[in-house]
């Protein structure tokens, strides 16, 4: 049987998926629903006809996939439904009028909000949450859409590796042997700093350019210090909940830097606000809101607590973890010899401990306490409307939800492809071989972006490349716990253009269509954050 | 049929197409696993092969959230 041939040739046309899902999407502003099924179909092509694929290799990656994508879908359904039922209640408007009253500088709340409050929760929940969440919040506080989903995507990655109680550690000790764990997690944590502080002044940048860096630098110093040194100092003791109490801390601090007079008041001189609507945080809509801050914060609190509880109660979660499904899949290979075992089942599917649950769960709460306060019937009268706007909730559902769907499974689908057929393979190893040890060093936070870009996940990048950084760094002597480290920080960093976020974020923020723009302002940044990871990973090395 | 309808479809095949290919490869059923490739296929030619079935025609409108900002409105 022939080996997997790693040449220019085979690796040019590996690449061809993703340029392909990139010019669709970024050069010629095709819709993601559109452009993610021409990805899947250009990586399946290739398979087939050059990677010596069988067709039921294929099928069984493209079912995979779908099946990787309810994992992402549980989150998206549950947080566009949280939002139509808070939304229809007039909790965003009631949020925008009561966030505005507690701070007038539009900065420190874009930064509690987009930043802090991202990154809280992607400590306790993960799979979007933070995207799903935040991004509608920033809509109503008066943050331009665009910018509303850019925003938490880029401040939140810090945390991915270890936010979601180090789902993404927990997951790269499975598929590797390391020699030294905590080195590992320690020099993870800190390479994690750096997309910590670029995020920080990446969001106080797009809010007012540099005259909002001048007047915010202090408090992105202050938040980097506590998040990102916070996260590296605790992998020292538990990396499982180094990301979770960082985040708690951040968050907590909060209310002290909001004391602060240099953050009591807008400043002046910051004129230049490209990320706010033109009447900014101050008015969108005339009508009073039904509810109080507290009360449109609830769903926030409902799901923090509920989450928590889930996730950090021991029997608890273990009580819930214990329903757990899935679908077997048989042992698939290729003509030049890559394999994929079967299993049974494959990558089982615990619901009850997911974020979707804790999101359905906020849901009927919010609900029920909204109805039972006459906000619906309220909200709909001041809009003129006979009936209350519950009936709606679930047709907008629906309108916003299934457009996002068929692109996250597409997307997910073109991975697998890629992955059953060894392209991702000779990706990988192609960079591998041609690159010398340093550079291979630089490089290697850049495969586990790759990796994040192609899955849509820290997690599943650190599972396809982990063992392979491994390799190639004790082949060319190089230090393994810097490599998995960086591969760590680039699945993390990468996850600023994975497309399923991009369409997650969209579809939250009500500008489905608008993918190719989010990625415009995102792809820059995640290529900063890369070369700059690279170079702290030489530091290291 | 609506951009909606259409996506509804894709997406009902696209899920179809998972227990079927499960089903026929562990089950070495030839038939059931090719059914449901072709649901993986037709599930996904749908999105884009209505770009050019709709060009020049309207888009649909877009969701309420932050539309006063929507590049279309």
């Amino acid at each position: 049987m022939p080996s997997l041939p790693v040449d220019i040739f085979h690796w040019l046309l590996a690449f061809l998926p993703i340029i392909v899902l990139m010019v669709l999407l970024v050069a010629l502003s095709w819709t993601s629903p559109q452009a993610g099924p021409m990805g899947m179909f250009t990586a399946a092509a290739i398979a087939l006809l050059v990677f010596q694929t069988p067709w039921d290799t294929v099928a069984v990656a493209g079912a995979k996939g779908v099946w990787d994508a309810i994992f992402i879908l549980y989150v998206i359904w549950p947080a566009l439904l949280l939002y139509q039922v808070c939304d229809k209640a007039g909790g965003y408007e009631a949020l925008r009028q009561g966030i505005t009253h507690i701070s007038r500088n539009e900065v420190f709340v874009i930064v509690a909000l987009g930043w802090v409050f991202s990154s809280f929760l992607q400590g306790i929940a993960g799979f979007g949450t933070p995207i799903a969440i935040v991004a509608p919040l920033l809509v109503a506080y008066g943050v331009r859409p665009v910018y509303a989903v850019v925003i938490p995507i880029i401040a939140h990655l810090w945390a991915k590796m270890f936010g979601t109680l180090a789902v993404g550690w927990l997951a790269t000790l499975q598929v590797v042997d390391l020699a030294d764990e905590t080195t590992t997690a320690f020099q993870a944590g800190l390479l994690l700093i750096v997309p910590c502080v670029l995020g920080g002044f990446t969001v106080v940048y797009m809010y007012g350019r540099w005259a909002a860096i001048r007047h915010a630098w202090p408090l992105v110093l202050i938040i980097s210090g506590i998040q990102g040194g916070g996260q590296a100092v605790l992998t020292l003791v538990d990396p499982v909940l180094s990301a979770f109490l960082a985040g708690t801390a951040a968050l907590v601090a909060v209310y002290p830097l909001s004391r602060w007079p240099r953050y009591a008041e807008q400043p002046e001189g910051l004129t230049d606000r490209p990320a706010m609507r033109e009447q900014g945080a101050g008015a969108a809509d005339e009508r009073p809101a039904p509810m109080g801050l507290f009360m449109s914060f609830l769903p926030y609190v409902v799901l923090t607590v509920t989450t928590v509880a889930g996730l950090l109660i021991e029997p608890l979660n273990r009580a819930l973890g214990a329903l757990s499904v899935g679908l077997p899949f048989p042992t698939v290979s290729t003509g030049y010899g890559i394999v994929r075992e079967a299993t049974e089942p494959y990558s089982p599917f615990s619901p009850l401990t997911h974020p979707g649950t804790f999101l359905l769960i906020t849901c009927l709460v919010t609900w029920i306490v909204y109805r039972s306060h006459g906000f619906y019937a309220a909200w709909a009268a001041q809009a003129g409307e006979e009936n209350g706007q519950e009936q709606g909730i679930l047709s907008s559902l629906f309108a916003d939800a299934v457009p996002a769907s068929v692109p996250v499974i597409a997307f997910l689908a073109m991975s697998q492809l890629m992955d059953h057929s060894g392209q991702t393979e000779v990706l990988a190893l192609g960079i591998a071989e041609v690159a010398p040890a340093y550079v291979f060093a630089f490089m290697a936070n850049g495969i586990g972006a790759l990796g994040a870009f192609m899955t849509s996940s820290s997690t599943s990048s650190n599972v396809l490349f982990s063992d392979l950084q491994q390799t190639v760094a004790r082949l060319k002597g190089l230090p393994e716990a810097a490599i998995i480290a960086a591969q760590s920080a680039g699945g993390a960093i990468g996850n600023a253009v994975a497309p399923a976020n991009v369409v997650l974020g969209a579809s939250t923020a009500g500008i489905s269509g608008q993918e190719g723009e989010i990625l415009r302002k995102t792809l820059p940044w995640t290529i900063a954050a890369v070369v700059m990871t690279g170079v702290a990973t030489l530091l290291l090395v | 049929m609506s951009s909606l309808i259409a996506l509804s479809v894709s997406l009902v095949l696209l899920f179809v197409a998972l227990p079927l290919v499960s089903l026929g490869t562990t089950g070495d059923n030839p038939l059931v696993w090719w059914l449901g490739l072709g649901c993986l296929v037709i599930g996904g030619l749908i999105p884009p092969v209505r770009r050019f079935m709709t060009s020049g025609g309207p888009e649909p409108p877009p969701s309420k959230v932050g539309a006063c900002d929507d590049a279309r409105c």
